[in-house]
């Protein structure tokens, strides 16, 4: 069992769900997650594992305390979306949700370039389907964007790691720069995933469009994938630090005004994005603690929050915020759970966000960074809004829209209730959090200048709100969206393509009927004088020919006596 | 902007509209105009509360700048307000109709 890569258990076990049924499908699903886990915890630490595939010498698993930050919290994510979506009949989301899941894990542990293709490609081509599996022509369309983003972003690692390995590097993944050109397109490909300032569209146009469970499961695996991939390889690359910087900033402008809420959820997850690129790019101890703490706490809360506005989903049959509010009335534990998941994110003392997006401000402090220091902080204001009042606050509160609907279902309130018990619990007591961390950890959270600050910045922005509202001034919900880079290929682009593709048609027009016109010609030509009346298209007389043959071999003999 | 026809009503307040006392005491506890002004009256009570703990406590910081009274009080209500009109007028460039893409 020690050489088979984590998450195996759940890419294989994924595929049996379909021939199961009833209880026993529910309990298959509910125990591959277990199963895994299991798995993961007996391997031994600081484990690794070769093989030889022609003259290349790979390293499918490699367990170590970075790699099993993200196989934990991997796990944890599955599991609780797998009983999110356990009532679920169709067994098309669990499959591609459990081999996703399954898939991460193992590109996790991955330890050569080869098999974290092979894997990085598999979540790209199993997760389509949680979007697919929404049956709509819209889901369709989206889908395909996705597919072709994500297969694209594995096609560019390729070419990154041939070029790499072709200058004599390593197939083994390690640390690297970006100074070479492989080096340049790995980075490109992990950019992608991890949705970069201008690459990141792909998420906010996808992930509304999954499923219910589906975007829960989305939510946890591909971009925290790339931030793994991020601190494995390219810990303390400088450039990181701006890229993360405007990835915490733009997406919250665009969360404060978009009216579907699951959007909302895809722009602030590329905002939380942002404080683990930073963590990674500043390449400290602390910094990149502080990153796979932030990843750890993020995949929950974030989860939690997915769950809460999947929830909604189902119940009412939308999530944009103009047609919802009022709801704590109806799904009483949803509203709680969602408001623990906003205090975390928010990063309210006592929950979560507190105890690790803290540890990448304090580094960047450290670092004596004192601009990005301030632009971080002006981004946690900006969270404040999109995830900490505006989800809960337009779902279940502000304007009754009348909805009377059934609370979400038992299981979902109860992966609800555990993801929300590991964000309070995290924010309690961060102590195991911490021992699992990539290195020691020398962080205290609960000091008082760090709690009375981040009451103060936290509860004044909320005052901010409070007068905005209350005023009027806080922009309103409406029925619109809102452009975003996604514009170019699916505004500007696609005219263009079409405009080419009409010069190129009229180019082989032109072309191909001058060739015809000039054949014609060529052929007419040859049919006057070749066929039946025609000089060369009449049958000669025996006596005409033997004359001509005669003439012909005559004239080879004076040749040959010459 | 829609700010005219704006879907979302903000609470009302007392000195507008039909929202009596009578009224107000057969709706549910938090959709009550009451509750919201105590929310935010109590809102704005901590952080007065907050504001003036500043005087209170040694303020561990790595800049000078964080060392300022109610620093981070400032910080956070102006932060927050910024966003919002830079989104507002950033709504206005960006806005278009849901079917804007045809899908």
């Amino acid at each position: 069992m020690n050489s088979l890569p984590p998450g195996f258990i759940l890419i294989l076990g994924a595929f049996l769900i379909p021939f199961l049924k009833g209880r026993a499908r529910q309990a298959l699903i509910l125990a591959l997650p277990c199963l895994s886990l299991g798995h993961l915890l007996s391997l031994p630490s600081d484990h690794i594992v070769t093989a030889q595939m022609f003259d290349y010498q790979l390293a499918p698993i490699r367990v170590d305390k970075l790699s099993l930050v993200w196989g934990y919290v991997f796990h944890i994510a599955a599991g609780l979306t797998a009983l999110y979506s356990v009532h679920e009949k169709n067994s098309l989301g669990h499959v591609a949700g459990l081999s996703y899941a399954g898939s991460a894990i193992a590109a996790a542990f991955a330890a050569d370039w080869i098999t974290l293709f092979v894997f990085w490609e598999l979540t790209a081509i199993t997760s389509v389907f949680l979007i697919w599996a929404r049956r709509t022509k819209r889901a369709y369309t989206v889908g395909l964007r996705y597919l072709l983003i994500q297969v694209g972003s594995g096609v560019i690692l390729l070419a990154g790691v041939l070029i790499h390995v072709s200058q004599g590097g390593s197939l083994l993944i390690h640390r690297m720069g970006v100074d070479s050109l492989g080096g340049k397109l790995i980075f490109l490909a992990f950019g992608i995933k991890c949705a970069f300032p201008l690459l990141h569209n792909w998420l906010q146009d996808a992930y509304p469009e999954a499923t219910v469970s589906g975007a829960v499961f989305l939510s946890a695996f591909t971009t925290k994938l790339a931030i793994y991939a991020l601190a494995r390889v390219f810990p303390g690359t400088e450039i990181l630090i701006p890229i993360g910087i405007t990835m915490t900033l733009f997406p919250i402008l665009f969360a404060v005004i978009e009216n579907d809420l699951r959007r909302v959820l895809a722009y602030s997850l590329n905002n939380q994005l942002g404080y683990m690129v930073v963590g990674v790019g500043i390449g400290t101890e602390l910094s990149l603690n502080g990153t796979a703490a932030h990843a750890f706490a993020h995949i929950l809360y974030k989860g939690l929050l997915f769950m809460a506005m999947g929830a909604v989903l189902f119940r009412v049959g939308t999530v944009k915020a103009n047609k919802l509010g009022g709801l704590y009335k109806s799904m009483p534990w949803t509203t709680v759970f969602c408001i623990i998941g906003s205090l975390s994110i928010s990063g309210f003392p006592l929950f979560s966000g507190f105890v690790t997006k803290s540890m990448t401000l304090t580094a960047v402090s450290e670092a004596h960074l004192a601009i990005y220091a301030v632009l971080l902080l002006i981004a946690s204001a900006g969270v404040v809004d999109h995830s900490g009042i505006k989800i809960p606050f337009f779902a279940f509160f502000a304007h009754d829209n009348g909805h009377r609907v059934k609370e979400a279902p038992l299981n979902m309130l109860l992966a609800m209730g555990g993801a929300a018990a590991l964000c309070i619990g995290l924010g309690l007591y961060p102590a195991p959090l911490y021992k699992i961390l990539p290195y020691p950890v020398d962080y205290a959270p609960y000091t008082v200048s760090h709690v009375v600050n981040s009451l103060q910045l936290l509860l004044f922005a909320a005052l901010a709100f409070g007068i905005l509202w209350r005023t009027r001034i806080y922009p309103p919900e409406i029925d619109a969206i809102n452009l975003d880079t996604d514009w170019i290929y699916r505004k500007a682009a696609p005219p263009v393509v079409v405009a080419i593709g009409r010069v190129c048609a009229a180019i082989h027009k032109a072309v191909v009927g001058t060739g015809a016109q000039l054949g014609k010609a060529v052929l007419g030509g040859l049919e006057k004088t070749h066929a039946p009346p025609g000089v060369m298209g009449e049958p000669w007389g025996t006596g005409a020919t033997s004359l001509w043959a005669a003439a012909l071999l005559g004239f080879c003999l004076m040749i040959y006596y010459l | 902007m829609a700010t005219s026809d704006s879907p979302n009503e903000p609470p009302r307040s007392d000195s507008e509209g039909p929202s009596t006392e009578a009224e107000s005491s057969s709706q549910p506890f938090l959709d009550r105009t009451s509750t919201h002004n105590a929310i935010f009256y109590i809102l704005a009570g901590l952080c007065v509360g907050l504001f003036a703990g500043d005087a209170l406590y040694h303020k561990h910081t790595h800049f000078e700048f964080e060392g300022w009274f109610g620093y981070y009080a400032f910080f956070g209500f102006f932060a927050y307000m910024g966003i919002v009109f830079i989104a507002k007028a950033l709504r206005t460039v960006l806005k278009r109709e849901e079917d804007y893409y045809g899908e």
